[in-house]
């Protein structure tokens, strides 16, 4: 049964993530007054890619396996995230098993990095690094809030709380702090400084080409997707549908809604520099701390 | 062979050998196959005496050896806690000889083996000793043995002046925390008239009723005794100046040996002999300390550019999560046995992970100097092409230290966090805690991202050019044992859980412990942890790697389905040509961000170095005292050699003076 739910995570996501990256790029090109591609873009750049000469500048067994370490594992983390009101794989992992899939997803595209031995990927993973050390605590923070509600790390039982005690103001202001450290862990604008293709070509992924590079957006893609769930099925999980096919769909209206936000924030704003977005995390941090202490005190 | 026989086959094999290998000079390979050959015997001895007590047949070993004089006798006791460490610490031990033949040969051909291996064995038996012996007055000698060992092995290259100096601050600090310990233990010997581990507990409890300040004394001399050695923040200040100034296979038995017996000594005296009703004080204290020492530690290891000093500051770094798992422990023994139980075993599962990565770690670093001969980071890089193996049991390590699953480090962090989230439910300190301790964790990510990119990816760099090839198959083979153990542990974490719930069960004596299926779950293949009664959190290793292949075999598929060409190029640097050096990114550049960014707390988590000027002046007697001594002497006389004018009128006079003076103190007085 689990497998069944593995598998179909697996396959919502590898089919949806492209849709809502073509969402927000059309809605980047109407804010900007042009045409824009179509939605369907992305799937075409990705069925492209993977027919596209792959070249290799002998980095060796890592640089080959480095993208599907890192889809593999984002394909991971999403059978443990709840899409359609839980998570298949949520008795075999929580909420800190989630967090550390999600960075496994990242070492790989560093290592992929690495092994290029191309100083713009070098000083690509130098920021996805920073981003990590930066913004993921801020992640982890929400979601220690949201475990301390739920007195349990278990994805299920968190959102089952939320369902049952309705919105609370340590869980606001943890999901505000979420948000704000979405942008970043997803590597959208204003903190798109990992790849910065304006400034250091593509940053982590300039080597690869290809169906590597396919593999590589693509991860890039469901990571935005992941987390996009994450937020919405823990922070605001409601009204909680127990119904499976009602429940994704409002999980992907929901979805909808944040991606949109994403993208208008994306298009009006300019690339921070790494040290500035590091500070500015730091900021965040103290939001959630202070959710995490308005759950202490239960509220 | 009764326990008795085989710890002491160990200690003869150990002594035999120490004295056998002392007698080569010139020939290491063969002196190390000797070394390697009794060690692989006396561990083998310690594995079934090991296995022995595990399997309820615990061991109470009395020679018969005793000092009327002092009260103590050698005895030994290898319960299931010692047992655990008589599993891991010759595992470790023996990788290291085996690394040993090859390397020291090479990077030490001119020394003789007979300043190594002698010391390295008898470190190992010293080892033994302090994990086994019941009796605290020889669990200090032994300490005190360990310690004198360890320390030639670090000026083991006394040309070095600087090393010389790391050691000196290594014997100096050592033996101030060896004094502690050794005080308080003579204050608990002067309670009960006893050493034996057994008579300490009561010691303390009596000391507890009719001294209640002096028992905190004799607690903080013990932990500032167990901690140095440890190398806990911020009394392991010897680490990074000891480990690069010993050989790479005696750095690993350090690391992944030696400080695991300050941990033991942690274990021993808080859990098993502390009274309850001084848990919650001194586990939130050790708890703290641990976590600090997780915070400066892996900090301070960002900032470093050579790579055994980035190791040992993890070192110092890692131990904070072993204390943090073991203060939590005691923190809770009292208000809730689950938690306290999870984190007890949750601090030892990472001291058994800890000896694994990090002694693999020191390996891979070795090899990376034997190799190119630098340990500078910012000098080495790419020779991962050249060495293959040897970056690929780096690579596990380094995300086995990193936390990353399926690997061992993530089971036992995940473990210290599950049961300081539970506690911090109750005390929100720990809920504190846990975040600096995740937030440390991503940290020790960035630095052995940098310590990957830095030695084994990359372009090959200048340093690299003259290696041939993989480091040979006797420095292989330890390094693939050991990461085959960070796999193995990581993948069946219940194995080694099992193990480690005898141990605490059994040195919690009395105390009820709930059942392991009613804090692990009853499914085998993955942790189902417990917390009264409600499943709080789950690792599910085995279908967490499953599903990590399947994923990845899926990722392989898609990329492979559009049967895409491909063909080697050369790498794109923006469209100029240029060679690897000129634009190689040094391991320095990888956190600078990090550095401008943390620059104004970075002062204060510098380690402070040790002060040695007033201990030079206190031993400078010569400065203090003869000199001085001697100069107001002769400055005394030369005074009084002022009057002896020569002339007779003024002899005269100082008599008249004189007796002027004594009339007129006659006078007075009546």
């Amino acid at each position: 049964m689990f497998i069944a739910g593995a598998l179909l995570n697996v396959i919502l996501v590898i089919l949806l993530a492209p849709l809502f990256e073509g969402i927000v790029r059309k809605l980047k090109a109407v804010i900007h007054s042009r045409k824009g591609p179509p939605i369907t873009q992305p799937y075409i750049d990705i069925l492209k890619l993977l027919g596209k000469e792959d070249l290799q500048m002998g980095g060796g067994a890592l640089f080959r396996i480095a993208p599907m370490i890192s889809l593999g594992a984002m394909l991971l983390a999403a059978t443990l995230t709840p899409m359609w009101g839980k998570a298949p794989l949520g008795t075999s992992g929580d909420i800190i098993v989630w967090v550390y899939i999600m960075s496994l997803s990242a070492v790989a595209v560093m290592l992929g990095a690495f092994a290029s031995g191309n100083p713009f990927c070098y000083t690509g993973a130098s920021r996805e690094m920073m981003m990590l050390l930066s913004a993921e605590p801020v992640a982890v923070v929400a979601l220690l809030t949201a475990g301390v509600k739920a007195k349990s790390l278990l994805m299920g039982d968190v959102i089952g709380w939320q369902i049952a005690h309705g919105p609370s103001m340590s869980m606001a202001f943890a999901g505000i702090a979420f948000f704000l450290a979405l942008q970043a862990n997803i590597g959208k604008l204003p903190f798109d400084m990992v790849e910065a293709d304006q400034e250091i070509a593509d940053g982590p992924f300039m080597e690869f080409s290809g169906p590597r590079l396919a593999l590589y957006k693509l991860s890039f893609y469901i990571r935005q997707l992941v987390f996009s769930f994450i937020l919405v099925s823990i922070f605001v999980p409601w009204p909680g549908v127990s119904f499976a096919p009602l429940a994704l769909v409002a999980g992907l209206l929901k979805v909808l809604v944040v991606f949109v936000v994403i993208g208008l924030i994306d298009s009006v704003n300019p690339r921070l520099r790494i040290d500035q977005s590091m500070t500015y995390m730091g900021r965040v941090l103290f939001v959630s701390l202070a959710a995490l202490a308005f759950a202490v005190i239960g509220v | 062979m009764t326990s008795e026989q085989l710890l002491f086959l160990a200690f003869g094999l150990l002594v035999v050998g120490a004295v056998i290998t002392s007698l080569f000079h010139k020939d290491w390979r063969k002196t190390g196959y000797i070394a390697t050959a009794f060690m692989g015997v006396a561990s083998i001895s310690l594995w079934i005496l090991a296995l022995r007590a595990f399997s309820q047949n615990i061991a109470d070993i009395r020679p018969g050896l005793k000092l009327a004089v002092l009260g103590a006798s050698l005895t030994f006791h290898i319960d299931k806690l010692s047992a655990i460490f008589l599993l891991v610490l010759p595992f470790v031990g023996l990788a290291s000889m085996v690394y040993a033949i090859e390397y020291m040969g090479k990077v030490y051909a001119g020394q003789s083996p007979a300043r190594y291996y002698p010391f390295a064995l008898l470190l190992m038996g010293a080892i033994v000793g302090v994990v086994a012996s019941s009796d605290l007055f020889f669990f200090i000698v032994f300490w005190e043995l360990m310690t004198l060992t360890s320390w030639v092995l670090v000026w083991f290259d006394r040309e070095d002046a600087t090393k010389v100096r790391a050691a000196w601050v290594y014997f100096v600090m050592i033996h101030v925390a060896t004094a502690c310990m050794l005080a308080a233990g003579v204050v608990t010997y002067s309670l009960s008239g006893s050493w034996a581990f057994g008579d300490i507990a009561g010691a303390l409890g009596r000391m507890g009723q009719t001294n209640p300040v002096l028992i905190h004394i004799v607690l903080a001399l013990f932990l500032i005794g167990f901690t140095t050695k440890a190398g806990m923040f911020p009394f392991g200040g010897w680490l990074p100046e000891a480990h690069p100034a010993a050989p790479g296979p005696a750095s690993a038995i350090f690391s992944g040996a030696m400080i695991k017996t300050g941990i033991y000594g942690v274990f021993r005296v808080f859990v098993e002999f502390l009274a309850p009703e001084y848990r919650e004080v001194w586990g939130g204290i050790i708890a703290v300390l641990g976590t600090t020492s997780i915070f400066v530690g892996t900090l301070t290891a960002l900032l470093q550019d050579d790579s055994k000093r980035v190791l040992s500051f993890h070192s110092i770094g890692q131990v904070g999560y072993m204390l943090l798992g073991i203060g939590t422990g005691i923190f809770f023994l009292n208000s809730s046995p689950v938690i306290a139980v999870v984190a007890l075993i949750a601090g030892l599962f990472h001291v058994v992970n800890h000896a694994c990565f990090k002694s693999l770690l020191f390996l891979n670093a070795a090899a990376a100097e034997y190799s190119t001969g630098t340990r500078d980071l910012n000098k080495v890089g790419g020779l991962g092409a050249l060495m293959p193996l040897t970056m690929a049991t780096a690579i596990i390590a380094s995300l086995a230290i990193a936390g990353i699953p399926p690997l061992n480090g993530f089971a036992s962090k995940w473990l210290i966090y599950q049961s300081s989230f539970q506690g911090g439910l109750t005390s929100p300190l720990f809920l504190l805690l846990v975040l600096a301790a995740f937030f440390s964790s991503i940290a020790t990510l960035a630095s052995f991202m940098k310590f990957l990119g830095a030695i084994f990816l990359g372009k090959l760099a200048t340093a690299g050019k003259k290696v041939t090839g993989d480091v040979p198959a006797s420095m292989q083979a330890p390094q693939i044992a050991l990461a085959v153990a960070c796999i193995v542990l990581g993948i069946i974490p219940l194995l080694p859980i099992t193990l480690l719930y005898g141990a605490v069960r059994g040195s919690l004596g009395s105390m009820s412990v709930p059942g392991f299926a009613n804090i692990f779950g009853a499914n085998l293949s993955g942790i189902s942890l417990h917390f009264g009664g409600v499943t709080a959190g789950v690792w599910n290793p085995a279908i967490a790697t499953i599903g990590l292949l399947v994923c990845g075999l899926i990722a392989y598929a898609i990329s492979k389905s559009g049967n895409a060409p491909s063909r080697e190029t050369a790498p794109w640097y923006g469209g100029e040509e240029y060679t690897t050096d000129q634009v190689r990114y040094r391991a320095h550049g990888f956190v600078l961000p990090f550095k401008s960014a943390f620059v104004r707390i970075y002062p204060t988590v510098r380690l402070p170095r040790m002060n040695l000027q007033f201990l030079r002046k206190l031993f400078d007697f010569d400065g203090w005292l003869y000199n001085p001594l001697v100069k107001s002497g002769s400055r005394l006389t030369d005074r009084i050699s002022r009057s002896h004018s020569g002339l007779p009128a003024m002899y005269m006079l100082w008599q008249l003076i004189g007796v002027v003076l004594v009339l007129v103190i006659l006078f007075a007085w009546r």
